[in-house]
């Protein structure tokens, strides 16, 4: 039985197809401005790649800020349920998920089955979210895509005395003129952003194991940051972190159509 | 309210501070917030103060956080609301942001509003509505009211003679 899950988020659109549970095809495109078409082509993408047609599939679940906008959707449910869901499926032994998107973040606490316990969330204030890297990364002229490689070459990363995105980025630039290097203040971005994202963690109690989903996850050097934050090691998800939340809400459109996920 | 902070301070009747509360941690709700909308808008933060006395039906925006503002005009701008309402929108929403600081110290009359953005009369206009009485003018330009403080205290340190 064919399922699948949509996630539609600010930046990003994901879709995943699954086969009884079983990972066939995913596909991620950048938000378009109307969430009904972001649906409708990545869903496409990922038929396309399953080499399946929308009829084919018994059942999907729309996630994201989008959810209510996949048209073909029979459910919509919340990234939370569904990043808790898929996360402790990928990993059965994670209780605690940091989920970092382009315009928020959060920590969720999950029993063994799965099931939402406890979360805290955060998208009220861009710093403590993707989108503070993303706006640091244009204040240097570097892609998004390079900054893990750069935090890696950090010798003595800046300490950033601001916190909010508009200020810290005015700071940075003081940085640049004052001669550090691009990799030191890449690096010291990251552990702000790794700080900021470690409190929210706490809240919810940092139960182990302890995972990453969302793009920011896929950044190397967020990666590494966040687990000197908390001091713990974090397991990583054997995907790609951005397909999780469209992964759970398969796995419940596979649950509704009276599969056992 | 000042480029990069805001202040909110409660004075007994010989001006001695009884409470006050600063932000300058976060740049929605300072000058700064206003500096990087009129940038995005392209018009110069003069205009901005001017051009919202023409607003009919001014946009509202929901973030209290200066980036998701910004997005939040773009989508408004796309939209093609027109420049007034846009600049109402944004002075309303700087006003409501330093309202709640100064209600956080108690609110008493006489209210005036000091520093370079109390030179904008689109905040001072969007402060008096959200507060909901109206402001007492000052004399002297409200930029230079620290410095003017400043000397003031000279004066006394000096028993009223030369410094």
């Amino acid at each position: 039985m064919l399922t699948a899950g949509c996630d539609i988020g600010s930046l990003s659109a994901k879709a995943v197809i699954m086969e009884d549970g079983v990972l066939v095809a995913s596909h991620v495109i950048f938000a378009k401005p109307e969430p009904e078409e972001s649906a409708r082509a990545v869903m496409a993408g990922a038929l396309s790649s399953a080499g399946a047609s929308l009829e084919d599939i018994a059942c999907c679940v729309g996630t994201g800020y989008g959810r209510n906008s996949v048209p073909f959707a029979r459910a919509a449910e919340s990234e939370i349920t569904c990043h808790g869901k898929a996360a402790q499926w990928l990993n059965p032994g994670v209780r605690t998920v940091i989920d970092i998107g382009g315009q928020d973040a959060k920590a969720i606490r999950v029993d063994p089955a799965g099931t939402v316990v406890r979360y805290a969330y955060n998208d009220r204030c861009a710093s403590g979210t993707g989108r503070f890297l993303e706006v640091m990364a244009g204040a240097m002229g570097i892609g998004v895509d390079d900054l893990g490689s750069l935090a890696a070459q950090a010798q003595d990363p800046v300490r950033l005395s601001n916190q909010c995105v508009v200020f810290a980025e005015t700071e940075i630039i003081s940085l640049i003129n004052a001669g550090r290097g691009v990799p030191d203040i890449v690096g010291g971005l990251h552990r702000a952003l790794a700080h900021r994202v470690a409190s929210l963690a706490r809240s919810v109690d940092l139960a182990q194991e302890v995972t990453m989903t969302g793009g920011v996850a896929k950044n190397p050097g967020m990666f590494q940051a966040l687990e000197e934050a908390l001091g713990v090691k974090l397991v990583r998800v054997d995907t790609d972190p951005q397909i999780v939340g469209a992964v759970g809400a398969a796995l419940l459109a596979w649950q509704m159509a009276g599969g056992t996920a | 309210m000042g480029g990069q902070d805001c202040k909110a301070i409660r004075l007994d009747a010989k001006g001695e501070i009884e409470k006050f509360l600063t932000n300058d941690k976060c740049a929605s709700g300072t000058g700064r917030f206003l500096e990087v909308m009129a940038q995005l808008l392209g018009v110069d933060l003069e205009d901005l103060g001017r051009m919202a006395a023409r607003a009919t039906a001014p946009v509202t925006l929901a973030g209290a956080c200066t980036v998701w503002a910004q997005a939040e005009v773009v989508v408004h701008l796309n939209a093609g609301r027109p420049m007034p309402d846009l600049a109402a929108g944004v002075n309303e929403a700087m006003a409501s942001r330093i309202a709640i600081l100064a209600r956080a110290v108690g609110i008493e009359k006489d209210v005036c509003m000091s520093g370079g953005v109390a030179k904008n009369a689109g905040v001072v206009a969007a402060m008096e509505k959200g507060l909901g009485m109206p402001l007492r003018r000052l004399k002297v330009d409200p930029q230079l009211m620290g410095a003017l403080g400043a000397a003031v205290i000279a004066r006394e340190k000096a028993g009223g003679n030369r410094c």
